[in-house]
């Protein structure tokens, strides 16, 4: 089984590209998977309005589960969605700090941060960038929720190593794994439990994601862990 | 089956294994990669002359292994002896430039010096491009060396669909997908901007694995013809010197 925890469906304003639904649905249908996925509209235009974008597309399917977001530069406006948010379907919530140009330090995120610790529910946060994790995990030192971090390659991976190494309710996910190597050199230093699988699809590749995993000499529990057993291990889900 | 026209040699300062050869031949075993245009990490990040040293060694272990000297303009005189020095070794059979690192644009006079002076050695040049300004001063360079043949690196990193328009007109560009945003639709596009023959298969490896980059190819919709063109033929052609592979 693969659970992708990094999908999304919408409209892409920044290049003429096809994310729909269906596009997504075609490709998780090709490689047997099932994902997480969010409405772009919520990440470009408006929390709430993408919030309930993504339940209202979703609720019908049996393989895409929701995830919300929220845009702390818009913050108070709309916080009073993020209650209840697991009561009302999703799965996780998600942030783009890097695509929305705030820092994981900006005072509203602290406090949406503080509301979201009473619901115990996965914060996706999609950064990178030198320091960022470190950031996160001061803040993820005081909150119960695991925090899942995407956006580390070849590049950051030192800080992912060192920042695992100390918070348990960090976990890291793959899309921008580089290489199958990537996926050794975390084992020998912080394990495979705390790694989740990302494609980015539609917009990024999913073979490309999916090949790194199945290229590596993890052990087939490892890879299975990776693709989804560690996901569902932390939200107490079977999907 | 594979030719990889972008990969390296040597360490990096990353969390990642440093890769000896041992390790480098395993990889290719494992993509079935028959040839590999490497160049030495060293010579991008620090010393161009002690690093493409390092390589000409490195390319002697492998009949597999070919390789692009790297020059820094920054030393004119010594970049133009380090080419006169290894021109007539069979596995050098291009230039890398990486304008970000040494921090002398592509248009700069002492590149020019460079390109002019080597015009007529049938050496490709492998140039690492990053964005539109970089594509424009790669497009003019084209236009200016209309027989040297030059191949985008990234196909111009995260606005690669921009690039694909600047260097469109210009048949002697060449454009390699490899990248850190593993963009679904970056080979098709790239197909249906330049054409099939201008497309070629380039990982970045050590850094960047070709799992990662077969992986883009794959999602493509290729037909398996189209899909050889990438991984080999073009690539076959190019170091044919233009010929039909």
């Amino acid at each position: 089984m693969i659970v992708d925890i990094n999908t999304c469906f919408g409209f892409y304003p920044y290049r003429k590209v096809d994310v729909s639904l269906e596009t997504l649905k075609n490709i998780l249908k090709f490689h047997r998977a099932k994902a997480l996925s969010l409405s772009l509209k919520g990440i470009f235009y408006d929390a709430t309005e993408g919030n309930e974008e993504t339940l209202n597309l979703l609720k019908d399917e049996t393989d895409v589960y929701p995830v919300a977001t929220y845009d702390p530069r818009a913050y108070p406006k709309g916080i009073e969605f993020l209650e209840g948010l697991r009561s009302k379907g999703f799965l996780g919530i998600a942030f783009f700090p890097r695509l929305q140009g705030w820092l994981i330090d900006f005072a509203p995120f602290r406090d949406v941060l503080e509301i979201l610790e009473k619901e115990n529910i996965p914060i996706i946060i999609h950064t990178s960038g030198y320091g960022e994790l470190t950031k996160i995990s001061s803040l993820a030192g005081g909150i119960k929720s695991p925090f899942i971090i995407s956006g580390f390659n070849y590049s950051n991976l030192s800080e992912a190593i060192a920042v695992m190494k100390k918070s348990e309710n960090i976990y890291i996910e793959s899309h921008l794994f580089n290489s199958p190597d990537t996926l050794e050199y975390l084992k020998k230093y912080t394990g495979t439990d705390r790694i989740v699988f990302g494609s980015g699809a539609p917009l990024l590749s999913f073979e490309t994601a999916l090949s790194v995993i199945e290229k590596s000499y993890l052990s087939d529990e490892e890879k299975e862990g990776i693709l989804g057993r560690n996901l569902e291990r932390m939200i107490g889900v079977k999907l | 089956m594979i030719i990889d026209v972008h990969c390296h040699y040597g360490a990096w300062p990353f969390a990642m294994d440093n890769f000896g050869v041992d390790r480098i031949k395993e990889y290719l075993d494992r993509f079935d990669v028959i040839k590999a245009i490497f160049s030495s990490s060293k010579a991008i990040v620090y010393d161009f002359r002690e690093g493409n040293r390092d390589l000409v060694e490195f390319l002697e272990k492998d009949e597999r292994f070919y390789g692009y000297l790297v020059l820094n303009p920054n030393y004119l005189e010594e970049s133009i002896e380090e080419v006169d020095r290894y021109l007539d070794n069979e596995k050098i059979v291009g230039i890398k430039l990486h304008p970000a690192y040494s921090r002398v644009n592509l248009e700069d006079k002492r590149t020019i010096k460079i390109i002019e002076h080597f015009s007529k050695s049938n050496l490709i040049y492998l140039i690492h491009i990053w964005g539109v300004s970089m594509a424009n001063q790669l497009a003019r360079v084209a236009r200016q060396f209309p027989d040297i043949r030059f191949i985008m690196g990234h196909t111009g990193g995260d606005v690669w669909f921009d690039c694909l328009d600047i260097v469109k007109p210009y048949p002697n560009i060449y454009v390699e997908p490899c990248s850190s945003y593993a963009d679904r639709d970056k080979v098709r596009m790239s197909i249906d901007t330049v054409g099939l023959d201008r497309v070629l298969f380039g990982t970045d490896f050590t850094l960047i694995n070709p799992a990662f980059v077969i992986g883009m190819v794959e999602s493509s919709g290729l037909t398996e013809e189209e899909k050889s063109y990438i991984y080999y033929k073009n690539s076959i052609k190019l170091l044919k010197g233009g010929k039909d592979a």
